[in-house]
């Protein structure tokens, strides 16, 4: 290099860089907390049976410290939206984590939990149990099915990486090949469906958070809050792990083990959220690429921010689903993409450099 | 003192044997350079050093332990390496790509210091106006050097790369092979690479070791192993061997039909 070229070239501040990024990574994460709120408190007071935010503190007061717990309004807000509110939260935070540490683990900008055959395995599993009154557990139910056939594809994909040493790419195609399967068994048996049955397979498959009780809900969080620790946790590692398998190694992570573990962690998220909720698609998708064209790539501020996008997205979408038709309602799923879809396409267009390859 | 020993390590796929019986240890600071032709296995011995590939048999040793009863974790603590490609699918600045180097060494959180590391490494190796730029927008030369940048700021004891001025142009594979010259000894670490131009190799390497036939076909300074009998006889073509400034310089004599 030149002196001419040395002069010019000034030493960069980096750190300054860095903090500016810090911060308008956490000024995201504070404006998603901060929407969730709003959006919570919105679906409340809207709906059939209009009321204000006061009257549903008072039913929250109501049923935190004691009162007339029979009256229609507390029926309203503690045994309708409530649950549903929570619902949409947990699941749109449960899938959009799941979707983005599935994508930045398989390098692979298509992984979520539909394309790796998780959805289409609980879709196998609550069919036999609604059409062919098949029960893994006995009283399991759709949920439980759900559940077990959730989590097989994944079982699949480790058992080949345990003893084949799939790659990424492996990974997913599996995954995408279990996903076929799985539909194309659950198309066959609603062929020879009834259509009362068949209407509740489509229902589930579409799915919806109505309808969610609050034993559902602990569930869900208690699993989605476990995964979600342990994923935050390794957010360091998938990062690295973004940089190809040879360079991860080199900086101290042991890929395969790795792997193999966030796989399993984020099976038993995604599973316990979509066996109770069935299968809401678009959000383990897009919500994570979203917040990649505003964020970046880094991980650590990634995981945490789409999550909590993807919490805002399912509860907008809830709130559309249960308003734009009313009194009657949409599958939350089909307006998620309605609104999602857009919104992605927008930022895609807008945005002078790609998030992804 | 660093140390990287092979004891009668052998390396293969399936049935092939790519590295048979490899005795060689690198003890002393300085730049180190792997040649051979295509095929011989020099990506394969240097990566049998960090654990990326198993040998059939043998040991490879860091500091008197076998590098395959070390965590990764560890490992990264003392060896740095340096890919020939990277393969980024999501969006990342040239700083944070850098920045990841200093995972093995960083928590959660970076501090001052790493911070630091990363300007250094821009700045040693002339990416600051490349800074803020999506790395996967590079050409194959600047994201090169922004791996380097990556290595370094590890700040192992001894940084492996694999042919790391393969997409550089004259003007930079210069600068690189000076710079990690000058860097090995003033950190007093070892720098490993793979190479292929000879005579780069000559004016800057402080050892040679020329791979060929499964084996450590010679080893020593570039005077000792660059030598017209040995290119011949490794790389199957005619060479000529003039020393200018006690650098040997060797010039391929070209074959007409």
């Amino acid at each position: 290099m030149s002196k001419a070229e040395e002069i010019q070239l000034e030493k960069t501040n980096f750190g300054s860089t860095y903090r500016k990024m810090v911060a308008k990574r956490i000024l995201f994460i504070a404006v998603c907390i901060v929407a969730c709120v709003v959006l919570a408190i919105v679906s409340a007071i809207i709906g059939t049976y209009p009321m204000t935010p006061g009257q549903v503190w008072e039913q929250m007061a109501i049923a935190i410290l004691g009162g007339d717990q029979t009256t229609t309004i507390y029926h309203v807000v503690m045994d309708l939206r409530m649950p549903r509110i929570l619902g949409a939260m947990v699941c749109g935070f449960g899938l959009a984590i799941c979707g983005t540490a599935m994508q930045s683990m398989l390098k692979n900008p298509l992984a979520d939990p539909y394309t790796m055959g998780i959805s289409s395995g609980a879709g196998f599993g609550a069919a036999l149990a609604i059409l062919l009154g098949i029960e893994l557990i006995s009283g399991g139910g759709v949920v439980v099915n759900a559940f077990i056939f959730a989590v097989i594809p994944a079982g699949v994909i480790m058992f080949l990486s345990r003893f084949r040493q799939a790659t990424p790419t492996m990974m997913i195609l599996c995954g995408t090949a279990l996903m076929y399967l799985f539909n194309a068994i659950t198309q066959l048996f609603m062929l020879v469906a009834d259509p009362e049955s068949m209407s509740a397979v489509y229902t589930w498959m579409v799915g919806s958070v109505d309808g969610v009780s609050y034993s559902d809900i602990l569930i869900m969080l208690i699993i989605t809050a476990a995964g979600s620790i342990y994923i935050q946790a390794m957010s360091g590692q998938l990062n690295v792990m973004g940089l190809g398998d040879d360079s991860a190694k080199t900086l101290g992570v042991n890929v395969e083990r790795r792997r193999l573990i966030v796989m399993l962690v984020v099976t038993l998220v995604a599973a316990s959220v979509v066996s109770f909720t069935g299968i809401i698609g678009f959000v383990g998708l897009v919500a994570p690429h979203i917040v990649r064209t505003i964020l970046g790539s880094d991980n650590r501020f990634l995981l945490p921010a789409a999550a909590l996008f993807g919490a805002v997205l399912l509860m907008a979408s809830d709130i559309v689903a249960r308003t734009i038709v009313a009194p009657s309602m949409l599958p939350v799923g089909v307006v998620t993409a309605c609104l999602g879809g857009p919104l992605f396409m927008f930022l895609i267009l807008r945005s002078s450099r790609e998030a992804w390859a | 003192m660093t140390k990287v020993e092979f004891k009668d390590m052998s390396f293969g796929y399936d049935t092939k044997i790519i590295l048979d019986n490899i005795n060689i240890t690198f003890d002393e600071p300085g730049l180190i350079c792997i040649l051979g032709p295509n095929g011989v296995g020099k990506t394969t011995l240097v990566k049998c050093i960090n654990k990326l590939l198993v040998p059939v048999s043998g040991t490879v040793e860091f500091n008197g332990k076998d590098v395959h009863k070390m965590g990764y974790h560890e490992m990264a603590q003392h060896l740095a390496y340096v890919p020939n490609t990277s393969g980024n699918v999501f969006s990342m600045s040239v700083s944070e790509i850098i920045l990841m180097g200093r995972h093995p060494k960083a928590g959660w959180t970076m501090t001052e210091a790493d911070l630091n590391a990363v300007d250094e490494a821009i700045e040693v190796l002339g990416l600051q106006e490349f800074a803020n730029r999506d790395v996967r927008a590079l050409s194959a030369g600047q994201s090169q050097r922004v791996m380097i940048a990556r290595g370094l700021v590890q700040e192992p004891e001894v940084l492996i790369l694999d042919e790391p001025t393969s997409n550089l142009d004259v003007k930079y594979q210069m600068g690189v092979m000076k710079f990690l010259k000058a860097y090995a000894r003033d950190k007093g670490i070892i720098v490993i690479m793979v190479c292929h131009d000879l005579n780069i190799t000559a004016a800057y390497a402080d050892r040679v070791v020329l791979v060929y036939n499964k084996g450590i076909y010679a080893d020593g300074s570039a005077k000792e192993v660059l030598t017209a009998e040995n290119i011949e006889e490794v790389y199957k073509v005619q060479a000529k061997v003039n020393e200018v400034d006690g650098v040997p310089h060797i010039f391929l004599v070209p074959e007409f039909d």
